[in-house]
């Protein structure tokens, strides 16, 4: 029941700059696992809204605060208390670790734990949606 | 086989919708590309910040990539509103 597009992730990934070409499988089945969980995510938030303009005040209200609350452009050791535990229970967090040192360190030390935490993100938000899918038919 | 059926359909509805309409990968594209280019630089050049000895920019270019992936996808629940 979940709807997922792949194409777009080869186009936005064709204009980075890649360090090191081995694991760029595994960067894309991160990616790919990543996707997945935030069209479910974003699947399920829709079921709730009634109009199209709710939906993209939403969107704005939702991808900022995961985007900062996230180590993507800075490290999580630097970031107040309070900051650090909510980023460690955002899913970003682990895809961008994931990436980071596959693409980037070219490592997979610690990967297990990142691919863990996402395939969980990932099933959570695919069974929550298609129950609310199933729901709104009805 | 209808679970790679359906797949198979939304992917070659998004590839249609892409061909059809070029710009939208221009568009999503111009805010990464700033990312990199601009605020890369320009925080490297800082060194204020610990990147555990990886250039500023490699350090940030995993988390643009997602950032861009998590910003097409978070309103991809707009097509069933």
């Amino acid at each position: 029941m979940q709807f997922l597009i792949i194409t777009p992730i080869a186009l936005l990934m064709g204009v980075r700059i890649v360090l090191n070409p081995l694991y760029i499988i595994l960067a894309i089945i991160a990616m790919a696992i990543t996707a997945i969980g935030f069209s479910a995510f974003s699947v399920w938030i829709a079921t709730f809204m009634k109009t199209r303009e709710r939906f993209m005040g939403l969107g704005q209200a939702r991808t900022m605060p995961l985007f900062f609350a996230s180590n993507s452009i800075y490290p999580i050791s630097i970031m107040p208390p309070i900051f650090r535990e909510i980023a460690l229970g955002n899913p970003l967090t682990y895809s961008i670790d994931a990436l980071r040192k596959v693409l980037i360190i070219g490592t997979t030390n610690g990967l297990i734990i990142d691919i863990t935490a996402l395939v969980i993100f990932m099933s959570i938000f695919t069974v929550l949606a298609s129950i609310q899918i199933r729901r709104i038919i009805e | 086989m209808y679970f790679v059926d359906a797949v198979l359909a939304f992917v070659e509805l998004e590839a249609r919708r892409i061909k059809y309409n070029m710009t939208e990968v221009i568009t999503r594209a111009v805010q990464p590309i700033l990312w990199l280019v601009v605020f890369g630089p320009i925080m490297a050049r800082v060194r204020a910040l610990p990147t555990g000895g990886i250039p500023y920019v490699a350090f940030i270019t995993p988390g643009v990539i997602l950032q861009s992936i998590t910003f097409v996808f978070i309103f991809y629940g707009l097509t069933i509103v």
